[in-house]
């Protein structure tokens, strides 16, 4: 079942269980009773609330499939070259090890690729945006966005549609993700595709998840005692990394209340007066507000140890300075273009106010945060590339010269 | 074009235009009607389009498109004196998913993804000195709504134009791309404007399309759309 919070969901949720395939016919030549579509069967981990789905998308494992081989599609850049995966790499927790995520064109992108790890629990996607509430439309903007380019398909939504459209597989994998859509590939299919395999990345085996199901073997002393350091009022982290996902902007099936958090941290303060780099201020750049400045989403810890570098620009290189980044209370640059004492930054959150560790102590913090990696999921062949060539199945695009 | 007299290719000339009317003797406004005409116009919306997707347009669509359609209930008594209507998108069609909306809505060159919203006006040109200037105009200062779903702007920078002495059997609008550029020096324009609120280049282009920008209030009038007699210029 899928989304029972409202009466419209629940609607929803009973018609994807109820769909029947058509064209069944049993040896004798007289009708079969039709097959009844599998209801859609969540695989989450012992204990994991079930992730909300728009009533307009509800989960199918066909629908799954196929977006799961749209992921890994490099048709679905401009040029032929880049997939989704290309930058949401599974081993690194499905982001990359760029300080800025570069797309197909090689043009930079300003911001560090965000990890999907659960993202299905994630009621505002991307580091700081306030109106991006689907992975339906989040999804337009690696595909369609200029500035920066990523996939690079603005302007191309009839190649994008004829280029796939003329692989039969996709033919069948589009017929059978949205069988009462009779009208072939779509955008909107394409976008709903990507969204419900995406929704489906749950990571829930890291030595702290078994640890807490009971296995006291799985965490190291070390990281036991990270945890208790994690979880304390002294460092205060689990203010904005609490919850299942080690972030407050959380929501699921049965929360109540989706949260959504925004917090500066003293990352910098180029004026004196709190201003970030011109260029990227958070959700400022959205809003206008100023007391939105340097504010970002608290991403979610999970694998957090594979996603290096760190922060929205990839700033921070290691978890290590990460840890040095909170102990200080906010970074300061002592010269260049963005000099300035991040600690005192008029905007910055209020659980951001430094506290003092030993070296053993540092240690064991980040072996907490360490403790988070999901080997299960990293290595899930459920998530990995469907295609048989390592190539992303860029077969049979033409490459265009001249064309970005 | 511009400040600098700087010689120009233009490479993208698109926008979107709503709430058109008819302005009567009376000083009564009489609202047209859009056609529902697939793929230039739907829900009241429609697009022009003043790019052909060749040479240095070669990023956008064949198609093009200089005319509006729709039907106006004018009575014979009724004598037009202006020609009204809205540049941009309403914001109640403005921060959806476009894979859902109808054409023209469904444009991804016509959208900021990122924005949630649509540019209301896209030009871009290039220049001997610089690669590319752009013009995307669209709404900004944007946060979520009071209602569920919705958005509200602090900056919609959609400018309502109101053309007076339309001879609505006679006259077309001209919309002049060299009185959007006139107060910019396109040689030191650092690659046009996104409508962000704190980029100086912008100012300008605000001010010729009649909008406030910042600190800077509107002018009375716009100058970036115009009357014209097929065969002889007025004002």
């Amino acid at each position: 079942m899928i989304g029972l919070s409202r009466p419209a969901v629940l609607g929803a949720a009973a018609a994807a269980a109820f769909a029947f395939l058509a064209g069944a016919a049993s040896v004798d030549g007289a009708p079969r009773p039709p097959i009844a579509r599998r209801t859609f069967v969540w695989q989450l981990p012992a204990g994991f609330p079930q992730p909300k789905v728009p009533a307009d998308n509800p989960m199918s494992d066909e629908k799954v499939l196929l977006g799961r081989h749209l992921f890994y599609d490099k048709r679905l850049s401009g040029n032929g070259t880049f997939s989704c995966a290309s930058c949401h790499q599974q081993a690194r927790g499905f982001a990359d090890t760029l300080a800025h995520a570069v797309g197909s064109t090689g043009q930079a992108n300003r911001r560090n690729s965000m990890g999907l790890t659960n993202v299905a629990y994630s009621p505002v996607l991307t580091w700081a945006n306030s109106l991006q509430r689907a992975l339906e439309s989040q999804a337009l903007v690696p595909m369609f966005g200029e500035l920066p380019v990523e996939l690079g398909l603005a302007g191309k939504e009839k190649e994008l549609i004829a280029r796939l459209d003329g692989d039969p597989r996709y033919r069948r994998m589009f017929a059978r993700a949205f069988p009462a859509d009779t009208g072939g590939i779509s955008l909107i299919g394409i976008t709903r595709a990507i969204a419900a395999f995406e929704r489906t990345l749950v990571s829930g085996d890291s030595p702290f998840d078994r640890a807490s199901r009971g296995d006291s073997a799985a965490m190291t002393a070390s990281a036991r005692r990270g945890q208790q350091l994690f979880f304390s009022e002294r460092l205060e982290c689990m203010h904005c990394h609490g919850g299942i996902n080690f972030t407050g902007t959380t929501d699921y099936v049965g929360k109540g209340f989706a949260e959504i958090e925004f917090h500066n941290t003293g990352l910098y303060n180029v004026d004196g007066k709190g201003s970030y780099p011109a260029g990227d201020q958070g959700l400022k750049d959205i809003t206008n507000r100023d007391a939105d400045m340097g504010r970002f989403k608290a991403p979610g810890l999970r694998n957090v140890a594979v996603t290096a570098p760190y922060m929205h620009d990839g700033s921070v290189r290691t978890l290590d300075d990460v840890v040095a980044h909170y102990m200080a209370g906010g970074r300061t640059i002592p010269d260049g273009p963005f000099e300035g004492v991040g600690s005192a930054n008029r905007y910055k959150s209020g659980f951001v106010k430094g506290f003092t560790l030993s070296d053993g102590e540092r240690r064991d913090l980040v072996a907490f945060l360490v403790s988070l990696t999901d080997s299960t999921f990293l290595t899930n062949p459920r998530f990995a590339n469907p295609w048989p060539d390592t190539s992303g199945a860029a077969r049979g695009l033409k490459k265009r010269s001249g064309s970005r | 074009m511009g400040v600098s007299h700087t010689t120009i290719a233009p490479s993208d000339f698109r926008l979107f235009v709503h709430d058109v009317s008819l302005i009567v003797a009376d000083g009564s406004v009489v609202p047209v009607t859009l056609h529902d005409d697939d793929p230039w116009q739907a829900d009241g919306v429609a697009l022009l389009d003043f790019e052909n997707g060749s040479g240095v347009c070669d990023n956008g669509t064949p198609e093009m498109r200089d005319s509006i359609v729709g039907d106006v209930p004018l009575t014979p008594r009724q004598r037009v004196t202006g020609l009204r209507f809205t540049l941009g998108v309403p914001a109640s069609l403005n921060h959806h998913d476009i894979t859902r909306q109808k054409s023209p809505l469904t444009l991804s060159q016509m959208f900021w993804a990122w924005k949630t919203g649509h540019k209301f006006l896209r030009v871009e040109l290039s220049t001997t000195a610089s690669s590319a200037v752009i013009m995307h105009l669209g709404s900004t200062a944007c946060a979520p709504g009071p209602q569920p779903g919705s958005v509200s702007c602090g900056s919609p920078n959609r400018p309502v134009i109101t053309l007076d002495g339309f001879d609505v059997r006679r006259d077309r609008v001209v919309v002049d791309i060299g009185a959007l550029f006139k107060d910019l020096d396109l040689e030191s324009a650092n690659g046009g404007c996104m409508s962000e609120p704190d980029n100086p280049v912008c100012a300008p282009m605000f001010a010729a399309l009649g909008l406030p920008f910042g600190a800077q209030t509107a002018p009375g009038r716009q100058a970036v759309f115009r009357l014209e007699h097929p065969g002889a210029t007025r004002q």
